[in-house]
């Protein structure tokens, strides 16, 4: 939808409101998906919806409703709802009404070859997947999805924002009969994605995986690939949160101005960044800031909504909405030609959060865990579990690797990892 | 709407589909969320859309749109059909369903109480209700409610001659006290059993009665020792257990998943069909039963997205494995006749997929009570709701927590334990079972976010137990 389109929408039921206050979000989506498992199409979709959600307020009485039509009668009963749902809240005491009108940084995120992607030209990629794992005998699994969308939002006081981009993501799985092999391209733009460069990475992982040995749970200093690295920070990302660490229900509580990381390590959020970038503003209509939280292994800030930025004095920040991990150049070759014995880590999976208070977590290894000795790997290990927090991991950093895109659910541009003393504490039969 | 679903149907057919089906839903979902004295979220969300199913020239496909119109439904149908065509040209062999008979019927939770047509500060004055009794404990410093009401009205209609009409009800409620002491928070939640029911599922004296436990354990939890480390008899409540059939029964026995279909995302199993019938996934006392006909059942919805009617069947009989969750299309390929009618989509913008159906343990033979089970432990744990749970892709290493932990010594519970995990490994884990508590124990809990496909889709289901003990456990691996 274009903004003048999004705008005329929102307009017209901004007219009808007749609370207090009201923020307004416009969202629109066209997404398509491609998946493939055992060297065949399995599921191929296309999917589109647009989504109008009224936020409005008596005072401090908020309600909020959405639809995904836009007649003047869905207009008209979309407003009413919130307004009814508002009228009998009780007060959100950290309400505050709406911003004013913002200037928005231009952060360019849409290619029109990823919104134009057909079902052919995916399914055309998805042909050569699957023949260049089918000639080395390996079966292959993976999706290609494109989409494009846009957000405009609007409030009472005359704030209007409009962002439009896109997405391709394309992964990979390769198998043998004893062992599997990932790799994953993302990007705004679909012509940048090399799907058959990231079949052949998955491959060869896979084949270089065969046959794999046991390795005895334990501490051993890894290699974490950017995608494994990705998956630790985003949970330290989601539990960033000001307001917990203030009342003590944080790892982070106490330890603002404190250092948490090694010395090396840098952690910023930066909307605009051309790796990975982001909607330049949050929900509410607030610019997204650039944000350093960790700087040269200081915990420099945590992040604010803004009430909680208001009564405490501090910058609002908002949520990352990407990470960025300072690295340096080195390739996770050279990373593994520093360790002596070790492992070499693609990628966990099913990481979840064992204790706040420690930001402990548990996750297994997934898609090629590789015994390094001698600064080299050796062969394929069966997939461990470990237990370890992200903020040990952060403190035990002793070499960081060029820096990559990648993260499935928070753009993150980080590079490759060298950590001493990562614990694991069981292993599986693969 | 059926005269749209028709049309539909007409259009793929004459584009050259072989089988099509529709669905058009309108979903409402209400959200209330509290955070001690406030209402930190109030919403109301409202949606209509379609998704066009087809098979032509052997292989899917799909497509969705939130734009209800004769135009947009004949061009959905056509697109449905292009990128069938484009599948088509990376198939291994054609795709088949298995016979389902048409059926023309309609089916609706039984609702008491239309949760939407209760009054907004109703529900939250309970939430803020609670929030307050539990903010009266000392060393309580944080206090959150969640209520959320959802229905869903379906029109499924299929080239075979079914037309189906659903209407499904959901209704959950939860609560959560933190303690704060020096350098420490600890939490305790109460959340009853989420059900297809009206209203009348959320119990206001129930959740009130609960508040003076809850917090006082939040408050007890905080003073708690460190979980040991070692092997212990674990004794868990149905709420615990509930997650734990879910990851390493539930997944593990989706037909897809054995097949490899799901390999991309949430992974496979190691319940492949080889192990059919040959397979003891748990002791002789432990069975799995598949019911998508359990009344209140969160995945009691009268028939799946392929047409398929609510059934019961053993996933587990006596400890051996001898049932998949399946769809029409993968039940065909372990030679199965009839779908056991387990295929469904979060959305009409979703693909249906194979999902849990509701599954449970079934309660144990003989009169056992809860106490009586403890009372037989002479050094175990006793773990009560969910916690961290994390299970490999082949479903086999697990590790969970729990909510709140007790220490049992010599039959009795000594007192709180903190940051218990729990790690095994699915057939063992299962063939430890030794004692289940009899029918009087058992509770429908639930699941209402389960994350599955790609792009990841959640749905919703019961996992019925009984308490239930397990002999020899790892437990405190994370530390």
């Amino acid at each position: 939808m274009r903004p003048q389109e999004a705008k005329d929408i929102l307009q017209t039921a901004l007219s009808l409101v007749k609370a207090d206050h009201a923020e307004l979000a416009l969202s629109g989506f066209t997404q398509a998906a491609t998946r493939y498992a055992n060297n065949a199409i399995t599921q191929n979709l296309a999917q589109a919806n647009t989504t109008l959600t009224v936020r409005v307020a008596f005072g401090q009485r908020v309600g909020s409703a959405s639809i995904n039509s836009f007649t003047p009668d869905a207009l008209r009963q979309v407003v009413e709802r919130a307004e009814a749902l508002a009228r009998q809240a009780e007060p959100d005491t950290e309400y505050l009404p709406p911003l004013e009108p913002q200037t928005y940084r231009e952060v360019p995120a849409f290619a029109s070859a990823t919104a134009e992607y057909t079902p052919d030209q995916r399914a055309a990629a998805v042909q050569a997947v699957t023949q260049i794992c089918a000639v080395q005998g390996l079966t292959a699994a993976g999706n290609f999805t494109t989409q494009h969308g846009f957000t405009a939002l609007a409030n009472s006081r005359g704030l209007f924002g409009y962002h439009r981009s896109s997405g391709a993501l394309f992964t990979c799985t390769a198998m043998t009969e004893d062992s599997s092999g990932w790799a994953a391209a993302i990007s705004e733009d679909v012509t940048a994605i090399e799907v058959e460069k990231t079949a052949e990475l998955a491959v060869q992982k896979a084949l270089a995986a065969r046959h794999p040995r046991e390795a005895e749970p334990g501490r051993y200093k890894v290699v974490l690939e950017p995608a494994a690295v990705a998956e630790m920070m985003a949970w330290l990302a989601f539990h960033l949160d000001a307001k917990a660490a203030d009342e003590g229900r944080s790892a982070f509580s106490g330890k603002e101005g404190e250092p948490i990381a090694a010395a090396s390590i840098t952690l910023r959020s930066d909307p605009a960044h051309p790796a990975c970038p982001t909607t330049p503003f949050f929900g509410d209509g607030l610019p997204v800031p650039k944000v350093t939280w960790i700087e040269s292994g200081v915990l420099k800030m945590l992040s604010t909504t803004r009430f909680w930025a208001q009564k405490t004095n501090r910058p609002v920040t908002g949520p990352p909405t990407n990470l960025i991990l300072e690295g340096g150049e080195a390739t996770v070759e050279e990373l593994v030609a520093g360790v002596e014995r070790g492992l070499l880590v693609t990628r966990f999976w099913y990481i979840r959060l064992v204790d706040p208070m420690r930001l402990l977590l548990t996750g297994m290894t997934r898609d090629g865990l590789f015994w390094i000795e001698a600064g080299k790997v050796q062969y394929g290990v069966k997939n461990l579990r470990f237990n370890f927090s992200p903020l040990d991991m952060l403190k035990n950093v002793v070499a960081l690797g060029r820096p990559e895109r990648t993260g499935d659910y928070l753009p993150a541009y980080v590079p490759p990892l060298a950590v001493e003393d990562f614990p694991f504490t069981s292993g599986t039969e693969f | 709407m059926e005269q749209l679903a028709q049309l539909a149907l007409e259009v793929a057919i004459a584009e050259g589909a072989t089988y099509a089906d529709v669905r058009f839903i309108t979903q409402r979902r209400q959200t209330i969320a509290t955070e001690d004295e406030r209402v930190s979220h109030l919403s109301d969300q409202e949606n209509l859309g379609f998704g066009v199913r087809v098979i032509a020239h052997g292989a899917w496909g799909f497509a969705a749109s939130g734009t209800v119109t004769k135009e947009r439904v004949e061009r959905v149908a056509r697109e449905a059909v292009a990128i069938a065509r484009a599948s088509a040209s990376v198939r291994r062999k054609p795709v088949s369903l298995v016979p389902e008979p048409p059926r023309r019927e309609t089916f609706r939770s039984p609702v008491e109480i239309d949760p939407f047509a209760v009054d907004i500060d109703q529900k939250v004055g309970l939430l803020l209700a609670i929030n307050q009794a539990l903010l009266k404990h000392k060393d309580i410093k944080k206090a959150t409610g969640y209520l959320t009401l959802r229905r869903e009205e379906k029109l499924f209609a299929n080239t075979e001659g079914s037309l189906l009409r659903s209407e499904v009800v959901t209704t959950g409620v939860s609560y959560t006290a933190t303690a704060v002491g020096h350098q420490d928070a600890r939490s305790r939640t109460y959340e009853p059993p989420p059900q297809t029911r009206g209203y009348e599922n959320i119990q206001a004296e129930d959740l009130l009665a609960h508040a003076d436990r809850v917090a006082e354990q939040a408050r007890e939890h905080l003073r708690a020792k460190e979980c040991p480390t070692g092997r212990r008899d674990l004794v868990l409540d149905p709420h615990n257990l509930s997650l734990t059939i879910h990851e390493s029964v539930g997944h593990a026995t989706e037909l897809d998943r054995a097949l490899g279909l799901e390999e991309s995302l949430a992974g496979r199993s190691f319940a492949t069909p080889d192990k059919l019938h040959h397979l003891q996934y748990g002791s002789p006392l432990v069975n799995f039963v598949a019911d998508n006909t359990l009344p209140g059942g969160l995945a009691t919805q009268g028939f799946d997205d392929d047409g398929v009617p609510g059934q019961k069947w053993y996933i587990v009989r006596e400890g051996q494995f001898v049932g998949y969750s399946t769809s029409r299309e993968v039940a065909g390929e372990i030679g199965l006749t009839r779908s056991t009618g387990c295929c469904r989509a979060d959305h009409w913008s979703s693909i249906p997929l194979v999902r849990i159906p509701n599954l449970s343990l079934m309660p144990g033979p003989e009169a056992l009570t809860l106490e009586e089970l403890i009372s037989d432990t002479d050094e175990g744990i006793y773990i009560e709701g969910r916690g961290s749970f994390s299970i490999d892709q082949m479903r086999i290493n697990f590790q969970f927590g729990g909510d709140a932990f007790w220490e049992i010594k010599k039959g009795k519970l000594v007192g709180m334990l903190k940051n218990v995990t729990y790690q095994s490994y699915t057939t063992e884990f299962w063939n430890s079972c030794d004692a289940i508590c009899d029918q009087r124990f058992w509770v429908p809990n639930g699941v209402l976010n389960c994350g599955k496909g790609d792009p990841m889709q959640t749905a919703q289901m019961t996992h019925g137990a009984a308490p239930a003990r397990f002999r020899n456990i790892t437990v405190g691996a994370a530390r």
